[in-house]
């Protein structure tokens, strides 16, 4: 299952967290640590599901602590919507997700930029800037 | 890790992946990092500690062994690695991935800033030179020294999987217990064991030297066919069924050369 260029789909990821949100944020917050990010390799199209055993040429990411660290970043804000508050939580991790998500699915040593996704690094001073994550 | 999901085979009845790792620290600062650029090192490619993470203090650096029912599935008598090893591979880089995130994690909790660079979108390997060579990186680290079979030996074995993360914070440098490049290389150091060189099916390690390239054509031409519906690659013949498997050679466990006597056969 190589890359082929494929890129994570950023629409579904932000539906799959918003799905997170209306299911823990019902009559109280009450986050899942069971629930995870699943993304498949054919569309990189990401949903939402429990961590169980694996599917093959699929990963998975836990919402909270892993894809959300901060204890109560899943809280939904009052008077937000569950999509609104998904896009802003998206965009936090959108830089490092999409690069983990492409090493999952590099089958090589090679790093990402056979399989073209240095079109998710910014381009600055002639390189590829890296992701230094920074204390949360 | 014993009980996260992603440490399992999705095939079969999902056997673990790996077993708990060992772990060291190297100062960011280690000259030894330096000497990685050399051409008869990794070369020029290979990128400092502070290039990846300005203001870089420590290396932390990890050895994932491969779990015993891995290790088991590898008959001694096939020329073709078990599925067991080739998903293992494969998959298991992703929990590699898996638990470099969790360091990660861990780390900016306790205040710094990390940097995993086999997660980075700068890394990048030309002709199989890394930019950030985890098995070097462990050496440096005092996690083993090399084999000859080019393998990394350390107390947990050789067959498994190497990952680091770099941060700011500033942990102890573990003890180097070695000097040499291949200190705990009994053939290296005094012509004994070996077995790794019959042990290669293709003949890729002679008494002197891995040939990188015959492994490389090996896997184009044979493993890949082999597998081509798994979409799965990599041998480990090299790492599985050596006195350096599990343990460092010699060291609690069989004594070198104990799994010499046995018959290889070459059936596919």
């Amino acid at each position: 299952m190589e890359d082929e260029g494929k890129v994570l789909d950023r629409a579904s990821v932000e539906a799959a967290i918003a799905e997170y949100l209306l299911q823990v944020n019902y009559g109280g917050y009450a986050p899942d640590v069971r629930k995870v990010l699943a993304v498949r390799a054919t569309d990189r199209t990401a949903w939402l599901r429990n961590a169980e055993r694996r599917t093959r040429w699929e990963v998975y990411y836990f919402v909270e602590g892993e894809l959300f660290p901060r204890p109560g970043d899943t809280r939904l804000p009052e008077g937000v919507l569950p999509s609104e508050h998904a896009r802003k939580l998206v965009d936090t991790i959108w830089e490092f997700l999409s690069v983990w998500n492409g090493y999952d699915f590099t089958t090589t040593s090679y790093g990402l930029g056979r399989n073209n996704y240095l079109r998710n690094g910014r381009e600055e001073d002639g390189g590829i800037v890296g992701v230094a994550y920074a204390p949360v | 890790m014993r009980s996260d999901p992603r440490n399992r085979l999705p095939e079969g009845r999902g056997i673990p992946i790996f077993d708990l790792p060992v772990a060291a620290v190297a100062a960011a600062s280690d000259p030894l990092f330096e000497q990685l650029r050399k051409e008869d090192v990794v070369g020029p490619i290979h990128a400092s500690p502070e290039y990846w993470l300005a203001g870089a203090r420590s290396v932390i650096s990890y050895f994932l062994p491969f779990s015993k029912e891995i290790k088991q599935a590898y008959s001694i008598n096939t020329r073709l690695p078990p599925l067991e090893w080739v998903s293992g591979r494969l998959n298991g880089e992703i929990f590699n991935h898996v638990l470099r995130r969790a360091l990660v994690i861990m780390l900016r909790r306790q205040g710094g800033r990390v940097v995993a660079p086999g997660l980075d979108p700068r890394y990048k390997a030309v002709n199989w030179l890394p930019m950030w060579s985890e098995r070097h990186v462990g050496f440096i680290a005092g996690l083993g020294s090399f084999g000859l079979h080019g393998g990394l030996l350390t107390e947990k074995g050789t067959a498994g999987r190497i990952g680091s993360v770099i941060t700011d914070l500033v942990f102890p440098p573990s003890e180097r217990a070695y000097t040499e490049v291949y200190a705990y290389c009994p053939w290296k150091q005094e012509r004994r064991c070996g077995v790794c060189i019959n042990r290669c099916p293709v003949g890729a390690i002679s008494k002197e030297v891995k040939n990188h390239s015959i492994c490389i054509a090996n896997g184009a031409e044979f493993i890949r066919p082999a597998f081509k519906d798994w979409g799965y690659h990599g041998c480990g013949h090299c790492q599985c069924n050596l006195p350096c498997s599990d343990h460092l050679p010699g060291r609690n466990g069989p004594a070198v050369g104990a799994v010499k006597g046995r018959k290889q056969g070459n059936g596919a």
